[in-house]
């Protein structure tokens, strides 16, 4: 697999099943960033007007053993964002390729 | 390193060593030489840039034909990231809570690891298995650095 570090531009997530129909979803990764970029923005201002006493219904909790800590919407969006933006500078990176009896997937940058 | 070696041996025969002495020594100098022979590996981060953790899981005779997950090692940076993001959104009381218990989670070396995760592995697979069932077929799942 070659890939370069230069900017990918598309996210092509491609579903074949064998025997009737297949299709190819291109995203083009400038949209998908500013939706993404919009959604975090929103749901940060959402956040912010919702109640002190209200907000702990907005925030998912996660527990191990007796400690547990808040992780708020906003900041997951922007974890993947981070996440998603590194892997957008891997061009040509075949993320994820799967072949069973049925169905064909694959997603790749370009 | 022969010449240190036949030094002691004298000095054991001229009795100016114990033999327990000697085989101390001797062994000292042989752990220096496992070190000189050792490739010295320079930490650098430009190098886990073109680095991949794979998971390729393949199958014969299953409905799993083929699966092919390529992660770029560099993701481990952001991860460290993520772990200074997260521990400004543990509470207070938590974060006490932890830190008594040592838990820390700003001090996990993602460099570290991944120099670990490089000189550990001569061939760089970190899993490797084989599964042969009649029912669901044969399935090998190897993941590895490369």
């Amino acid at each position: 697999m070659l890939t370069s570090r230069s900017k990918s531009r598309f996210l092509l997530v491609r579903v074949r099943h064998k025997r009737s129909f297949g299709f190819s979803i291109p995203i083009a990764l400038n949209v998908f960033n500013e939706l993404m970029e919009a959604t975090q923005e929103l749901v940060e201002v959402v956040e912010s007007f919702i109640p002190r006493k209200n907000r702990k219904s907005w925030i998912r909790h996660l527990s191990s053993n007796q400690l547990s800590w808040e992780i708020s919407v906003g900041g997951i969006i922007k974890m993947l964002m981070v996440l998603f933006q590194e892997l957008q500078s891997y061009k040509g990176l075949k993320l994820v390729e799967l072949e069973s009896k049925d169905v064909d997937v694959k997603v790749e940058f370009f | 390193m022969d010449n240190e070696k036949m030094k002691i041996l004298q000095m054991i025969q001229e009795g100016k060593l114990t033999s327990a002495e000697g085989m101390e020594l001797l062994n000292a100098l042989q752990d220096t030489e496992k070190i000189e022979a050792a490739p010295v590996r320079i930490k650098n981060n430009d190098n886990i840039k073109d680095r991949f953790l794979r998971v390729r899981v393949t199958g014969e005779g299953s409905s799993l034909k083929k699966a092919d997950v390529n992660i770029p090692l560099a993701l481990l940076s952001v991860a460290a990231k993520f772990v200074n993001i997260g521990m400004g959104m543990i509470p207070k009381e938590a974060r006490e809570q932890m830190e008594e218990k040592g838990i820390d989670l700003t001090k996990i070396d993602f460099d570290e690891l991944i120099t670990l995760i490089d000189q550990g592995l001569s061939d760089g697979k970190l899993v490797d298995v084989d599964m042969a069932d009649q029912e669901h077929g044969n399935l090998k799942v190897e993941v590895y650095v490369d």
